[in-house]
């Protein structure tokens, strides 16, 4: 590759990023910015309630509603895939898996970590088998199928991105209205539940919330990757922040950014899906905050320790010359 | 007793309350009333069922018989009158608030607590931010109002969830361990502090883990051990005597356990 052939591409790129590439491409790219902007404020408070990797079981489980949505297509002799019969079935199974891991962790010792854990491996094994019959079944469109898995933002829609708007717009505005409660019930629900707060009707909220966003996440990252999405903008902004608001809001961004540069740069690069590039930059996002952070990354921290050992060293040299000079003086 | 006291002047009244955990009992027909304005120690060894005993009464956990009963009350109808204070190590302390915030969970009332501050024009979250502030400042906090919670000391921590008891202005305050990992002065200045709310009416009742400081502090106690071991004035209720059936019943119940 020539210099100038990257000048060009960089130039190609940036056009992208400004909206200039184009009717299709401006739909693709607006759609998985408000998805990032759902995603960074609805994975936010899923992070502070310790329910982050929720969203993985949601999208594992919602593999299983998809597949027997496919079967059933198959049996009722639908030819057209229908949208809202696959969402149907996911959300269906979705919320199954999220009431089954509350209910494990509610009457079983097992802490919630090991309840997300098993119910969304079990989910994943169960949407592979239900899968290979849908496929078997041969009525599923294939393409659809793994358009789902692995996100397909070429086939985005504009009316799929009004979905996402919409979707977004929800995500968002629940939680700015609702983020004095959600933060109370997150940070010591016995407390909340004291004083009255309905916390099962917010915690029914907020996973409803989680499972929209999984939902409308399938079709731009696919539902493997959609929990990432979810998770890595609430940690990154968890670096920078002491507060929620401000947590809220550098999520919010870094979600909004992320999805910005790697759906432009999938519409400049040939073969490079969006979802996996959108991931990509969530993950740099988190990288360089992890390193460069102010108080919790890591370069801080090591400064931090580095000064203060320094300070020790000088304190016990001095100490040490002092008593030397001291016992030099008793012996004279 | 021979008066019968009016029950809407009886703060807390347990009534043959039991609890159990998965089919095990951690809390065996405890009846018992709260006096007006005193401070009760809850007292008892581990596993006596001291923390069961607060979230049982305040519908944290479901009892499988009996009933708490707050002025005659159920808790339900009388939450705005009673404030609780969780165990310190309960709570996430690297959570994102600061102790300001923690606070304002206790000063809010129901609407505020749920409307965001920019949909409230009215300028209620600014008096509840400076009644947070005050209550911080009473308990030596004031410095460290704006300060992430992670930053604090343990210590500190336990005042912070005190100031926000303070804020809700209730007439009965459920503390759990409040003292733990508080230093000496600080537990001073406390117990001051909670004297000259219970001068005012207000009634205290604390599941405390220091015999001594039970029988010389507090008014009443409540000997624990699954049932009630003994009730009444602090330093009779926690005899050496009641002490010792206290530790040996516990010891008996878990060797029946195993």
């Amino acid at each position: 590759m020539t210099s100038t052939d990257g000048a060009g591409q960089l130039h190609a790129w940036l056009e992208v990023l400004s909206f200039g590439g184009g009717y299709n491409t401006n739909v693709v790219l607006a759609g998985t910015i408000l998805l990032g902007v759902s995603a960074g404020a609805v994975g936010s408070f899923a992070m502070l309630k310790g329910r982050a990797l929720v969203a993985d079981a949601i999208s594992h489980a919602s593999l299983v509603g998809v597949a027997l949505a496919f079967l059933l297509h198959a049996a009722i002799g639908l030819e057209e895939r229908s949208m809202p019969l696959l969402m149907l079935g996911a959300s269906t199974s979705a919320a199954g898996a999220v009431l089954s891991i509350e209910w494990i962790a509610k009457h079983t010792r097992l802490s919630a970590e090991t309840a997300v854990a098993t119910v969304s491996s079990a989910s994943f094994g169960a949407g592979i088998v239900a899968l290979s019959a849908a496929r078997r079944a041969g009525g599923a469109d294939r393409a659809g199928l793994d358009d789902l898995i692995f996100g397909s933002t070429a086939s985005m829609t504009s009316a799929d991105a009004l979905l996402m708007a919409a979707l977004a717009t929800t995500a968002l505005g629940a939680t700015l209205v609702l983020y004095r409660v959600l933060t109370a019930v997150a940070f010591n629900e016995r407390f909340a539940r004291s004083r009255g707060l309905p916390v099962r009707l917010l915690d029914a909220t907020l996973a409803a919330l989680v499972g929209a966003v999984a939902m409308a996440g399938l079709q731009a990252v696919g539902m493997l990757l959609v929990a990432a999405l979810l998770v890595a903008p609430a940690a990154t902004a968890r670096l920078w922040t002491i507060r929620v608001g401000p947590m809220l809001l550098v999520a919010v961004a870094v979600g909004a950014g992320a999805a910005w540069t790697g759906a432009s740069l999938s519409a400049v690069t040939p073969n490079a899906p969006a979802g996996p590039l959108i991931i990509l930059s969530t993950a740099v996002a988190f990288a360089v905050s992890l390193l460069l952070a102010p108080e919790r990354g890591v370069l801080s921290g090591w400064l931090r320790h580095r000064r203060v050992s320094a300070a020790a060293r000088r304190l016990a040299a001095n100490r040490a010359t002092t008593s030397s000079l001291q016992r030099g003086e008793e012996g004279a | 007793m021979i008066l019968r006291r009016g029950q809407d002047e009886v703060p807390l009244a347990l009534r043959s309350l039991s609890v159990a955990y998965r089919g095990v009992p951690a809390l065996w027909d405890i009846s018992w009333e709260a006096r007006k304005g005193a401070m009760t120690a809850i007292v008892g060894p581990n596993g006596a069922g001291k923390s069961s005993l607060l979230n049982a009464a305040i519908g944290a956990l479901q009892p499988i018989s009996g009933e708490a009963l707050f002025w005659g009350q159920p808790f339900q109808h009388a939450r705005a009158r009673v404030a609780y204070v969780p165990q310190r190590e309960s709570v996430d302390w690297d959570f994102p608030v600061t102790a300001l915030e923690v606070v304002e969970m206790g000063s809010a009332r129901q609407l505020d607590w749920v409307l965001p501050r920019w949909i409230r024009r009215d300028g209620a979250h600014r008096s509840h931010a400076s009644e947070a502030r005050a209550c911080l400042e009473e308990l030596g906090l004031g410095a460290f109002a704006d300060r992430p919670i992670g930053q604090l000391s343990g210590g500190q921590q336990q005042r912070v969830f005190l100031a926000r008891a303070l804020a809700q202005h209730a007439d009965l305050l459920l503390l759990d361990e409040p003292f733990a990992g508080v230093d000496a002065e600080t537990e001073d200045a406390l117990f001051q502090r909670l004297r000259r709310l219970c001068a005012d009416g207000t009634t205290v009742i604390a599941v405390h883990h220091d015999l001594a400081s039970a029988r010389s502090r507090f008014d009443d106690a409540m000997l624990l051990a699954g049932a009630v071991i003994a009730t009444g004035p602090a330093r009779e209720a926690l005899s050496e005597d009641n002490v010792r059936r206290a530790f040996e019943t516990a010891g008996h119940a878990s060797h029946q356990l195993v």
